[in-house]
């Protein structure tokens, strides 16, 4: 095929990349529901529900709990007074107060994880056989709670943006292929001020 | 609105053209676009340990990773277009072609530049990819998919629930969890069902999968999820998932899980699903904190129990109830470690009537010494450093006083300040006056007139 031929395919494809007409939701999955149950009896059994996207609806309380109360009672203060032993309380009171309990116990862990891991990123030269997959499982959690309706708090929602980012060129680190990679990382990591982001971010209880 | 499409589809453009050159051949995508797929073979695994330095592809795909390090996504978008037109058959091209496409995901939402995406990920995918970079455009495929099912769009909905209905294996884990994640988040109604299958199959879908099954299987309605989150914490092998599954069975709203989580506290004899129970009770409201304080109370209760029990009233977000219930339980405790775990839990509660008790533990010259400098400190958290001075001066006990200086120098300020040095100007201990003069140091500037 010729490069005028092509290139007329090329535009002919483009003009039909447009926005395409609204489609009810509800009725499309119903569509499309059916369509996957006529593939077998026990495929598909569609709830028709009227689904309430509510899960981390509660409020309150607790990554503190989980992260910090049981922590209480088992490690945190220091039996010995003497030492600098501020109770850390800053889950009951942060902004993750308002995120139900579940999900700001999620959000804390998941940002340590990745704090870790970026921290180990930057202290080694070259990248740890595990590393890219490490940091596949946690792009694909910093995902999910890019799209977590709780999560939507503008800061939190920026430092997850740009850590998606950062991971998602970790996780294509290859041994063997780290030199101008891994520096490109590097020159991430320096660009979006991470890990102390991530630090601040778990001291805020974000 | 303009510019975006235009941009949108001058980059696609360019890339395709460019690629295409060598082809001609073309393939629809889900989206409906078309795109060349016959593409100069590219195996990323056989790519050289890193490009040439200063060969013209490796500038210019070094100049659009650094556009993408700045998070100027569009503008890395064209800069990886622009080396694939150049150099379409550079080694980097693929490379090139995968942050094309992530870029143009990232710059924005904007229905063009995700169809632009998508085509860019379908003539990648066609190529002859390491498995790394398949799946990645993969996963990044269905994403973008998501966000165009969620606009209505029916053929990536499609793609999406094809995908999710693949059994495990059939797949990489990233590929299904992506899948279920598109599912849920275009509020499809095949999301339980979906779910469900991965949960039942323990046998070949991963702890992984199963995990993140869990998490999404918590976010829906309670009578949907209750169950099998219950069947998951009894009967999964993992204990990842079913510690995973205790601590998002709490954020469901049902008047059962209090009672799910109390039978786990008493009949689970894994400590760390246990603590999670609790943790997950002592956010439940008025029963749950009914259950902490009938387990601080229980003499033959395990002690580590009770300890958590005290540090999940702390952490109820009811003070004055719970502070109240301390202060009275406190000389009834059996254990000096749970008298102690009072004393530091309700440094955390800070209110009037329990800055008082705390203060009057502190002086009973009856309480065991370790605990009056547990009171003391823990009253030193929140109290008014000027009452706390006053304070200082009624203590005897050069331990006590030692305890009071220390919190002077945690919490700073020109009071403490000035503290400091009127113990340091007065003070006979040496081991007193040095702690002071340490701590006054430690505060730097100097306290107000």
């Amino acid at each position: 095929m010729n490069d005028d031929r092509l290139e007329e395919n090329l535009l002919r494809a483009l003009a039909e990349v447009t926005a395409p007409p609204e489609v009810p939701r509800a009725a499309m999955w119903e569509r499309i529901a059916s369509g996957l149950r006529e593939l077998g009896p026990d495929r598909v059994a569609v709830e028709a529900k009227q689904r309430r996207r509510s899960p981390w609806a509660v409020v309150l309380q607790v990554a503190a709990v989980l992260a910090i109360g049981i922590a209480v009672g088992r490690a945190t203060v220091s039996r010995t007074p003497g030492v600098r032993t501020r109770i850390d309380t800053r889950g009951a009171t942060s902004s993750a107060a308002s995120r139900p309990a579940a999900l700001s116990s999620i959000l804390t862990q998941h940002l340590s994880d990745a704090e870790v891991l970026l921290t180990e990123f930057r202290n080694e030269s070259g990248a740890a056989p595990d590393l890219a997959m490490r940091a596949g499982e946690l792009l694909s959690t910093t995902r999910h709670l890019l799209d977590a309706p709780a999560a939507r708090d503008p800061e939190l929602h920026a430092v997850l943006e740009d850590l998606e980012l950062v991971l998602a060129q970790l996780a294509r680190l290859q041994s063997g292929r780290v030199g101008d990679d891994a520096g490109f990382v590097h020159e991430t990591l320096d660009q979006r001020g991470f890990p102390g982001r991530l630090h601040l971010g778990s001291d805020r209880g974000i | 609105m303009r510019f975006v499409k235009v941009f949108a589809r001058a980059t696609v453009l360019a890339t395709m053209l460019a690629w295409g050159s060598a082809s001609g051949a073309t393939t629809r995508t889900a989206t409906g676009a078309t795109s060349p797929t016959t593409i100069p073979t590219v195996s990323l695994a056989a790519l050289p340990a890193a490009p040439p330095v200063a060969s013209p592809d490796a500038t210019l795909y070094r100049a659009a990773r650094e556009e993408l390090a700045r998070g100027a996504y569009r503008r890395a978008a064209t800069a990886f277009a622009d080396l694939v037109v150049r150099h379409p058959h550079s080694p980097l091209a693929a490379e090139a072609l995968y942050w094309q496409a992530f870029a143009l995901y990232k710059s924005g939402d904007d229905t063009e530049s995700l169809h632009a995406a998508q085509a860019i990920l379908t003539a990648l995918r066609g190529r002859d990819l390491d498995a790394t970079t398949r799946g990645e455009a993969q996963v990044l495929d269905t994403r973008i998919c998501a966000t165009l099912a969620r606009r209505g769009h029916a053929a990536c909905a499609e793609q999406i629930a094809t995908a999710a209905r693949q059994p495990c294996g059939a797949s990489p884990d990233d590929e299904l969890i992506a899948a279920l994640d598109a599912l849920e988040n275009t509020q499809s109604t095949m999301i339980v069902p979906a779910l469900r299958t991965v949960l039942g199959r323990q046998d070949i879908c991963s702890a992984r999968v199963r995990k993140r099954a869990v998490l999404l299987m918590a976010e829906q309605e309670p009578e949907s999820s209750l169950d099998i989150l219950i069947d998951v914490i009894r009967e999964d092998p993992s204990n990842e998932v079913r510690l995973q599954a205790v601590t998002l069975l709490s954020d469901v709203q049902s008047p059962r899980v209090v009672g799910v989580l109390e039978s786990l506290v008493h009949s689970s004899g894994d400590d760390e699903l246990r603590d999670r129970a609790l943790a997950g009770i002592a956010t439940s409201g008025v029963r749950g904190r009914r259950t902490l304080r009938r387990l601080v109370e229980q003499r033959n209760a395990d002690e580590d129990l009770r300890v958590a029990a005290i540090a999940g009233l702390a952490h109820s977000g009811e003070t004055s109830e719970d502070s109240r219930f301390l202060r009275d339980v406190y000389a009834k405790l059996d254990r000096p470690r749970l008298q102690e775990k009072v004393l530091e839990a309700l440094g955390t509660m800070p209110s009037t009537p329990t800055r008082k008790w705390l203060f009057e533990r502190a002086l009973d010259a009856r309480e065991p010494l370790p605990q009056r400098r547990l009171a003391l400190f823990a009253a030193g958290q929140s109290a008014d450093l000027e009452e706390f001075a006053a304070l200082y001066d009624r203590l005897r006990e050069p331990a006590l006083k030692e305890q009071a200086i220390v919190v002077f120098g945690s919490r700073g300020g020109p009071i403490a300040a000035r503290k400091l040095e009127a113990i340091a100007a007065t003070e006979t201990n040496p081991t007193l006056l040095g702690k002071a003069r340490f701590w006054r140091a430690q505060l730097g500037e100097s306290p107000s007139p």
